[in-house]
């Protein structure tokens, strides 16, 4: 589903390089639920960054569903995160003139799908997620775990092959964040839904069905792919 | 393509809708005053440009003036000249002025004038002066011994008041000596006084044509000028080449040729101060708007950053924007225009004074559109241009911001 070779992302930031991944490799397989931890700086949300087609890799490539994404453009890119990727930030990023229906109603809206169809994917999701009576209310009028949860929502509702989580629990207190990570578990079991979380808590390793451990832009854990296998195009 | 603008104009306008009210409210208040000043402050010229010119055929030249040939005083063989107008085409009346020369005294102040003579029948069918009796009457063909004066000649007792050097206060009934170039001297019992707000005209003496006789002893068979109204539906310029062609020798010319090239002058004068008007408002409604645009976008910006993460494309965003700008403008000319009709109607009805009389608002109807266009075209790409930077940063420094 996912494989990511070689992947060195180094940024300048004068006349200073810093490495912020240095030659990573990983496999995701359909229907994981994939923790990417690591302390502070050590190249998790770089790494969930290019996984996510959020940024480019300074060099080597990344592969899903049997697709190069380097060889994507701009456009091509936007339209691949809006047809097959799903984001969940540590902001919650809802459009605050939108109702909880409108924000996730809005990625079907952009692609373009029936009306009928999208507003029952909408409503089913909004019910699974426990915010299927609070559809008309805005962003100021809910608490910060619903406000994740409509993220989540905006970010499952379209069944993406791949869910991104990043720190998403970060502006949470734990009783909020446990909420979330059981509906990420819920989904992940339920849906079979693909997904990986950046996290830095500890605790939150206990959802984890695999962990990718990182420390100075490098796996920590036995690597799953290996430098000679062929990437995995169709 | 279309479903992408769709969608944009559904977060334009739910951004507006739920957005912060007061400064939606502000910003179409500010669009609409900016209009407003487009329209309004132009139209004031415009009405006194227009003012001016319905004085000046009104009252002083009429639709057409036939004055003598250049090195010529006068013109000769008037009876013959007026029998030939009065048959062209076109032509609803000739009136003949005679004008000579007279130093006017009362009570020690004395002004020189051109004593305008006039066939009061004929004047009445080509010039207005009659309406604008401030007191008194008109004159009547036969009079004699009698005179209406404008009201600057007539002036007021306090010369403060005076724009113009005066006899200090006339009324009618009151005596007024002329001493002629031809060395005679008549006294002149003041009839009526006129005031039409045109410094030219309220600035004149009338007396009859046998009056005029009288002063120079004799029938008067020429005239200083010809005013000539024109029938309804003619064109004055076609009605000026009938007369050519039927033979009228004399210098004829419009009226607006009669004003001459410094008027056109002046009148291009205005244009520009209404070009400066229009500019000046459309920079401020572009930098308003552009302020506005950047200041919701630059607060935006994270939220831009995860809209564009989330695989909303660039165009859906910035086109959102635009179409919040042209809803925003549309509201302000639509408030602008409600304005500009109130103040419109009211200064219709309380027209504006002015030295050069009252004066309402004058609007082109075309104008307002034209105006609503450049500053709708303005608005779009003030608002265009910081919605659009800001889509051209990179996905994670805007969701850094």
């Amino acid at each position: 589903m996912i494989e990511a070779r070689d992947l060195y992302r180094i940024y300048t930031m004068g006349k200073v390089k810093v490495n912020a991944l240095n030659g990573v490799s990983i496999r995701i397989r359909k229907g994981e639920f994939v923790g990417v931890v690591g302390p502070s700086g050590s190249g998790k949300s770089t790494l969930m960054h290019l996984l996510g087609l959020l940024d480019y890799p300074t060099s080597g490539e990344i592969i899903i569903d049997g697709i190069d994404t380097g060889t994507l453009t701009k456009d091509q890119r936007a339209d691949f995160r809006l047809q097959r990727l799903g984001y969940v930030f540590q902001e919650y990023a809802l459009v605050p003139e939108l109702t909880v229906y409108e924000n996730v109603i809005l990625p079907f809206m952009v692609r373009d799908e029936p009306r009928n169809r999208s507003h029952e994917q909408v409503m089913k999701i909004l019910e699974i997620i426990g915010l299927g009576e609070r559809t008309g209310h805005l962003q100021n009028e809910l608490s910060g775990g619903e406000q994740q949860r409509v993220a989540i929502a905006r970010a499952i509702a379209g069944k993406p092959t791949i869910l991104f989580a990043d720190e998403p629990c970060a502006n949470l207190d734990t009783e909020n964040s446990r909420v979330i990570l059981d509906l990420f578990a819920d989904i992940n079991q339920e849906m079979n839904q693909t997904i990986v979380m950046v996290s830095h808590e500890d605790w939150h390793q206990e959802y984890f069905e695999r962990i990718i451990k990182l420390r100075d832009g490098k796996r920590e854990d036995a690597s799953d792919i290996s430098r000679d296998e062929k990437p995995g195009l169709p | 393509m279309l479903n992408r603008l769709k969608v944009s104009l559904f977060l334009a306008v739910r951004s507006l809708q739920r957005g912060n009210i007061g400064s939606l409210v502000l910003t179409v208040i500010i669009v609409g005053m900016v209009f407003t000043n487009m329209i309004f402050m132009p139209s004031i010229i415009t009405g006194a440009i227009q003012n001016y010119e319905r004085q000046s055929v009104e009252t002083y030249t009429s639709d057409i003036i036939i004055e003598p040939k250049l090195d010529n005083l006068y013109i000769e063989d008037l009876s013959a000249l007026l029998d030939k107008v009065n048959r062209v085409p076109g032509v609803r009346r000739a009136a003949p002025h005679i004008a000579a020369g007279a130093v006017l005294s009362h009570r020690g102040k004395a002004l020189s004038m051109a004593m305008e003579g006039i066939r009061p029948r004929d004047e009445v069918l080509v010039t207005k002066v009659y309406q604008y009796m401030i007191e008194g009457d008109y004159l009547g063909d036969g009079d004699t011994g009698e005179i209406i004066i404008g009201y600057y000649v007539a002036g007021n007792k306090d010369e403060s008041e005076d724009f113009l050097p005066s006899l200090g206060g006339i009324r009618v009934g009151d005596s007024i000596t002329a001493e002629y170039t031809n060395g005679v001297v008549r006294e002149y019992r003041v009839k009526g006084i006129f005031r039409t707000y045109s410094f030219n005209v309220d600035y004149l003496v009338f007396t009859t044509w046998d009056e005029a006789e009288l002063v120079a002893g004799m029938p008067i068979d020429q005239a200083t000028s010809v005013l000539v109204k024109t029938d309804p539906g003619y064109d004055d310029n076609t009605v000026k080449k009938n007369l050519l062609r039927n033979g009228v020798q004399e210098d004829v010319k419009t009226w607006l040729e009669f004003l001459g090239n410094a008027y056109q002058r002046a009148v291009e004068s205005y244009a520009i101060l209404n070009n400066i008007t229009i500019i000046v408002s459309l920079v401020i409604a572009a930098v308003v708007l552009f302020v506005v645009i950047m200041i919701k976008t630059l607060n935006s910006r994270r939220q831009i950053g995860i809209l564009m993460a989330i695989g909303i494309k660039r165009d859906i965003i910035v086109n959102s924007y635009l179409f919040q700008v042209l809803i925003l403008s549309i509201l302000g000319i639509i408030f602008g225009t409600l304005v500009v009709l109130g103040l419109t109607a009211y200064f219709t009805a309380f027209p504006i004074e002015f030295p050069e009389g009252n004066i309402s608002p004058y609007i082109i109807p075309a104008e307002i559109g034209i105006n609503a266009l450049i500053l709708f075209v303005t608005s779009a790409i003030a608002g265009f241009i910081p919605a659009w930077r800001i889509t051209q940063n990179e996905i994670l420094e805007s969701m850094r911001a």
